[in-house]
């Protein structure tokens, strides 16, 4: 396998976790705009959903990004004795994406000037938090080059990377 | 198909060391053909250096071949496939308390009406080289050599070792008659054991083969010989009349062993003759015994590749003459290597595997002993179990002093001054010491060839594997498997 052929993949997998994060908030954004998950504030998926979504999704792709271009260059010289350094930065990248999402849902996760019913923080925590691990957990666990995959938390989950 | 090979003197054992090394890179093969060489030493210094050299080398190649099940797959199932078998070493002297040319020809017994032999010895040696102990060897003097190997004709039938290696030919003969055993002896023209040894034990050979008695058996097995014209020199002692090898008349030596060996017919099939024409420098004068160890040579490596040619070509119907030489007067390339393309890869592929096997492998599984999941490459071939086994630890270790062993051969074959210029050495070796560092893999073989060693490794897998595809077995075979699709 050739390099070019090697970084296919990788890439792929990286597009792949940060569609499917994408995803995710636009199912979300269905869910809430027919009412199956009610909102008081009839603006509220554009007031408050949407640019919450945005700033979660946007700043996990990006620090997954960076952490596939820190990855691509640190994998040809990787050896086991740098594991635990790798994991600590990739620990350490995961900290604004995760930030994002406490902040997002501490600004936008609010209904007007009342707090979102129970069942809506829920829900909007829940999509924040899985489209945050498929834009970031995901991308990095797909795109991460072979040798360096295990230094993303919990890979073995994959049947094909155990 | 069996090649015996009978290794005479110090000269003789410094090529089964290459022909170890070179056994290992699976050059003693070719297509299906793997054959099974078999090894006999011959000679009165037990004690050799260059021997104990050579038994270590066997030693460790067969160490390491025996974690080496049926090859990689059918399209390489040569690495390590080659076996060396160790027939023992023989020594001229039946006795122990005989080591002095007067013991063995019973000289103090020549009396009365015998004393004109008594004479006639006194003739043919000097009172030194009567009484000078040859334990250690013949010390350079042909003459001693061979009237204490021809003992052996009149002792042939009570030799073991005779009988054994005979009985070994007669029985490969009837088990596979379609390959024939072969027979090579090598050695030197100018020492002692090697001048003395090579034509008594040619000729006793094809005479053994030759008697009606044993079946003709010459008919059908090929016979062949390498000599070694002088190589290397070392400072002579002061003493003028004492009795050792001095390496200012191997010229002189050589010229009369030529002129002999112009008028015999040895009924060898093919014979062998390699020379350099400046000899390197020894620096330490050595009697024989334990001291005497060489640095080994690359015209032993050429006797190696004499071997590979004598085993793959068939018995000739007349006599030829081929020459080989090298292009420049101050280098070997690649270019003089005779079969340089398979040669080249194979040679080239033995040392990727080494390196990374000591820079990369071993300490990464030294690593997953605790740490299992922090290793890639290891996950593969290994669980969490097998890992700490101390049986998976011995077959990592042979393979790693295989490794060491082989890359140190070349390193040193690089660096005495003959202009060896197959790899890059500095990236692996320098005065005396193994340089074992990953970062230097890509300018192993030549100055930015190769791309790092993870580069290299990220295809380690178990598939197409032949035989035992997990454990350290599975990942030298995938290992080895990996570099030779990528070679040169």
């Amino acid at each position: 396998m050739n390099e070019q052929n090697s970084i296919l993949p990788e890439i792929t997998g990286l597009a792949a976790g940060i569609i499917i994060g994408a995803m995710i908030m636009v199912i979300g954004r269905m869910l809430f705009g027919n009412g199956i998950i009610p909102t008081y504030t009839s603006n509220w998926i554009q007031s408050n959903y949407d640019p919450a979504v945005l700033v979660v999704c946007a700043t996990s792709s990006a620090f997954a990004v960076i952490w596939y271009l820190i990855s691509l260059k640190w994998w040809r010289t990787f050896t086991e004795k740098e594991f635990s350094q790798a994991r600590i930065s990739w620990w350490l990248l995961f900290v604004l994406p995760f930030l994002s999402f406490i902040i997002s849902l501490f600004i936008w996760g609010k209904d007007g000037n009342n707090n979102l019913e129970t069942i809506a923080l829920v829900f909007f925590s829940l999509i924040l938090l899985l489209g945050m691990c498929s834009s970031y957990w995901l991308s990095t666990a797909l795109s991460t080059p072979p040798n360096m995959r295990r230094v993303v938390p919990l890979v073995g989950l994959f049947p094909r990377f155990r | 198909m069996s090649v015996y090979v009978i290794a005479i003197g110090g000269t003789g054992t410094k090529i089964v060391e290459a022909v170890c090394h070179l056994a290992a890179a699976g050059i003693y093969t070719q297509g299906e053909r793997i054959p099974k060489i078999e090894i006999l030493f011959v000679d009165p210094d037990k004690g050799n250096g260059n021997l104990k050299e050579a038994d270590g080398a066997i030693a460790t190649y067969q160490n390491c071949t025996k974690n080496i099940d049926q090859g990689i797959n059918p399209t390489l199932n040569w690495w390590m496939q080659t076996k060396l078998e160790f027939l023992g070493l023989w020594t001229p002297f039946q006795k122990a308390d005989e080591f002095r040319l007067r013991d063995v020809f019973k000289y103090d017994n020549y009396n009365g009406n015998r004393e004109v032999i008594r004479h006639l010895f006194d003739v043919l040696y000097t009172e030194k080289e009567r009484d000078v102990l040859l334990k250690d060897g013949f010390l350079g003097r042909p003459a001693i050599g061979s009237a204490i190997m021809t003992q052996l004709r009149q002792n042939v039938a009570t030799n073991e070792s005779w009988k054994e290696l005979i009985g070994k030919i007669d029985s490969d003969l009837k088990t596979e008659a379609n390959n024939p055993p072969q027979v090579f002896l090598c050695g030197s023209i100018f020492g002692g054991t090697g001048a003395s040894g090579f034509p008594t034990l040619g000729r006793l050979i094809a005479k053994e083969l030759d008697n009606p008695e044993t079946g003709n058996l010459l008919r059908k097995v090929k016979l062949g010989g390498l000599l070694m014209l002088p190589y290397f020199r070392f400072p002579s002692k002061e003493d003028k009349e004492a009795v050792f090898a001095r390496s200012e008349e191997f010229i002189l030596k050589t010229e009369a062993a030529l002129r002999y060996y112009g008028t015999q017919d040895l009924k060898f099939d093919t014979i062998y003759l390699l020379g350099m024409p400046t000899m390197t420098n020894v620096e330490k004068f050595s009697k024989g015994g334990s001291d005497q160890r060489n640095d080994p040579h690359v015209l032993e490596l050429y006797a190696g590749l004499a071997l590979r040619d004598f085993i793959f070509t068939p018995k000739p119907n007349e006599r030829q003459v081929i020459l080989l030489s090298r292009n420049k007067d101050n280098e070997i390339s690649w270019e003089d290597v005779p079969d340089k393309d398979e040669v080249r890869r194979k040679l080239t592929n033995a040392v990727r595997f080494a390196y990374i096997w000591l820079s990369r492998i071993v300490p990464g599984l030294e690593h997953a002993k605790t740490k299992l999941g922090e290793v890639d490459f290891a996950l593969k071939f290994y669980d969490r179990e097998s890992i700490k086994k101390s049986g998976e630890w011995d077959r990592i270790n042979a393979i790693k002093v295989w490794c060491e062993a082989y890359l140190k051969w070349l390193g040193i074959l690089h660096a005495n001054g003959i202009g060896l210029r197959w790899f890059n050495v500095t990236a692996f070796y320098n005065q005396g010491n193994l340089i074992i560092d990953r970062s230097n893999f890509p300018d192993l073989v030549e100055k930015g060839l190769d791309k790092e060693i993870n580069i290299r490794i990220r295809d380690l897998s178990k598939k197409d594997l032949q035989g035992i595809d997990n454990g350290t077995t599975g990942l030298a075979k995938a290992l080895y498997k990996v570099l030779s699709e990528k070679s040169i």
